[in-house]
């Protein structure tokens, strides 16, 4: 930058033209046009819905809504990938849903780690009317109430309490006794986190030789399954079941991350 | 639309300084918007006068244990920030292709819309076109007075210059604007006659 040369310029307008700017600087009105065009250019660069200059919290409009954005995304995946949080007031991002494939339950909350075996959860309060003592209380029974879900494939027999996570099991009267296989229900001795078997829902594995699992017995060992469906007895499906998909949401940036099941 | 200097953010200046990562944000939610201002009349584009805001709020909050108070005003030390980041911007600007958008981005609640949004740039525009012919110093300057807020002594601190420099670069600036202005009112004056 070439420095000007100070008396090529009449010192009384220099500091005429600096009080002018400091005029037009602080909001007053000016007559001179050119500082009157800066004045004009300060008010169309302010932002309109700060309400002051500084100190007001008020930041370019523009920024806000990307911290308002921001905000919503991150509400949006807490609803979205912590449903447990507002069940179990316990957010486990990597607690898998132990849905199991011959059970086809949808919409499956995923069980907080102390949980224990599978959780089958209609609603809180509606899984407390039925399960509360194992069984529906006398006032609810045969009856369909609002919120009841109808499955296609039976309830596994260790339902357990999912409010409340304590992972009792339902005595044995509480559950019909023509419920599937051992091997294919969920038990408190299955890894709570095993992943979903890569078969068909409707597939049911078939061990060789194993003792018939009663309906209320935990199994060691893979029994065999003692009822079958015509599902069951059907060719495996040709199309391999696949694994629920991991929950994903995008970032602000444009990225996705996953949760794995 | 004269602002605070920098003794007024002295104290926050000090605690933030310090560590304390409160003031920080105070500090730079204070100051955002006086340089988003000035960075918006330099640039003249929104969208990048976002970015260069941000980006000199990340080079503030870093510079900020380098600041000594005895060497000029915190505001001053700001905004010479701001200032050598909106010529990293400019310099870049030639090697940064711009994308065309397919669709424009949903208009959310608060913030104008679209056509409003262009409108308010195409004013902005028209007013910071009348600077096209000052020199990129006399610019500054002037914006750093008027917009920015900034005294001449503060001025010449952002500017690494001295306050009897910049004095004279405004007089100068002033000038060349009035005779521009005048030129175009003449001009206009002329046409309308002629029309």
């Amino acid at each position: 930058m070439t420095t000007p040369e100070p008396e090529q310029d009449d010192p009384r307008a220099v500091e005429q033209d600096d009080a002018l700017l400091d005029a037009a600087a602080s909001g007053a009105p000016v007559e001179d046009p050119a500082a009157a065009l800066l004045a004009q250019i300060a008010r169309a660069v302010e932002e309109p819905t700060s309400g002051g200059s500084e100190g007001d919290g008020g930041g370019p409009r523009h920024l806000r809504t990307l911290w308002g954005t921001a905000l919503g995304v991150s509400v949006a995946l807490a609803l979205g990938s912590g449903l447990g949080v507002a069940a179990y007031g316990e957010f486990a991002p990597h607690s898998a849903p132990a849905v199991q494939s011959g059970f086809a339950v949808p919409d499956v909350p995923s069980p907080t780690p102390g949980s224990g075996g599978v959780t089958v959860t209609v609603s809180a309060e509606r899984s407390l009317a039925r399960f509360e003592g194992g069984v529906r209380p006398a006032s609810l029974l045969g009856s369909q109430l609002p919120g009841d879900r109808t499955y296609s494939q039976p309830v596994p027999t260790e339902v357990t309490r999912a409010s409340t996570g304590s992972g009792h099991r339902l005595p044995p009267h509480a559950v019909p006794a023509h419920r599937g296989p051992a091997a294919s229900r969920p038990t408190d001795h299955a890894p709570r986190r095993a992943p979903a078997p890569a078969v068909s829902p409707s597939h049911r594995p078939e061990p060789a030789s194993a003792p018939v699992a009663g309906p209320t017995t935990a199994p060691s060992a893979p029994p065999t399954p003692t009822v079958r469906t015509p599902a069951e007895t059907a060719p495996p499906a040709t199309t391999a079941y696949s694994a629920p998909a991991p929950w994903r949401y995008r970032t602000a940036s444009g990225g996705e991350r996953r949760f794995r099941r | 639309m004269r602002h605070a200097g920098g003794e007024e953010l002295s104290e926050l200046v000090g605690q933030a300084r310090a560590g304390n990562a409160g003031a920080v944000d105070e500090l730079v939610r204070r100051l955002r918007s006086r340089i988003f201002s000035y960075v918006l009349a330099r640039i003249g584009r929104r969208e990048e006068a976002e970015d260069v805001t941000q980006e000199t709020c990340i080079a503030l909050t870093a510079a900020l244990p380098g600041f000594k108070a005895g060497r000029g005003t915190f505001t001053s030390f700001v905004f010479g920030i701001a200032s050598n980041k909106i010529l990293m911007s400019q310099r870049s600007r030639g090697r940064r292709p711009e994308v065309a958008v397919a669709e424009l981005p949903d208009e959310t609640s608060g913030a104008p819309g679209p056509a409003e949004q262009i409108e308010q740039d195409d004013a902005l525009r028209g007013l910071l076109a009348h600077l096209d012919g000052l020199p990129e110093r006399h610019r500054d300057v002037l914006l750093l007075r008027v917009v920015a807020g900034l005294s001449a002594e503060d001025t010449a601190r952002a500017l690494e210059t001295t306050a009897a420099n910049v004095r004279v670069i405004q007089h100068r600036a002033l000038a060349s604007l009035r005779a521009r202005l005048g030129n175009e009112a003449e001009s206009g004056d002329e046409s309308t006659e002629t029309s």
